[in-house]
């Protein structure tokens, strides 16, 4: 993804819609410092609750956030 | 009801933050979120959010109204899902994708991505063929179309109804 892509990205957020895009560029380089964007192929898993830190994950597709549980005492990660 | 297995919580379409549950002390602790198709995830550690919110309030504003739409989605959801019939619960689950999704074109609202029954059992708490069936309900009460695998929605005011919104509101 190159920078405008990035920024056209950035700008499709609606916690960052009010930021002008200069503002976007500024977010964006502090990201691009940090090693923050991450390849993944379909069905590639990017959140698990066991991540220690939060983070704030912008997909530029499609996702899906999923559960195994589904009865309240069972629990595992299948998939990740 | 069955054993443990998959059920999608969301559909998160390109450009939707994710990740502000881990900002609070609550944790769903079997979900995850994966890519559906191959993707570039941009990735903001919370010190930057947090740094950010403070130089920029009204993105902390946004995210709290956020949070909060996020809430009575999965509200919703839960109780379509513990307290509805497949059909209503697939009604409901049909007006929040045309929300989220929906093309207007005259006549009817499509929705572009191609659901799968089974992808949409999961999304509900119910299987395949439960899925087929509501769908035979739904077109029999004109609500919405199926065209080679596509759904269009005809009539939302009959889809409500089959999702028990127009009660609920009356």
């Amino acid at each position: 993804m190159n920078e405008e892509q990035q920024i056209k990205l950035l700008s499709k957020v609606d916690i960052f819609e009010s930021l002008p895009e200069e503002e976007l560029r500024g977010i964006l380089r502090d990201l691009l410092q940090r090693n923050a964007e991450i390849n993944l192929g379909g069905g590639e898993v990017f959140y698990t609750p066991r991540q220690p830190d939060g983070k704030l994950f912008i997909p530029s597709n499609r996702a899906g956030y999923e559960s195994t549980r589904w009865k309240p005492q069972e629990s595992s990660l299948s998939r990740c | 009801m069955e054993a443990s297995r998959e059920f999608t919580l969301e559909v998160l379409e390109a450009g939707t933050v994710f990740g502000e549950v881990a900002f609070t002390a609550h944790r769903l602790r079997d979900a995850y979120a994966q890519a559906t198709e191959p993707s570039i995830v941009l990735a903001m550690e919370r010190a930057d959010v947090e740094h950010l919110i403070q130089q920029k309030p009204q993105v902390g504003i946004r995210m709290i109204s956020l949070l909060s739409e996020r809430l009575h989605y999965y509200e919703t959801r839960m109780q379509d899902v513990t307290l509805k019939e497949v059909p209503a619960r697939l009604a409901s689950l049909i007006l929040f994708l045309i929300e989220s999704e929906g093309v207007k074109r005259p006549g009817e609202i499509g929705i572009p991505t191609r659901y799968s029954h089974e992808h949409l059992g999961t999304m509900i708490g119910a299987n395949r063929e439960a899925v087929t069936r509501a769908f035979g309900r739904l077109q029999d009460e004109g609500a919405l179309q199926i065209r080679r695998r596509f759904i269009y929605v005809e009539d939302v005011e009959a889809l409500e109804r089959a999702a028990g919104r127009l009660l609920e509101e009356e």
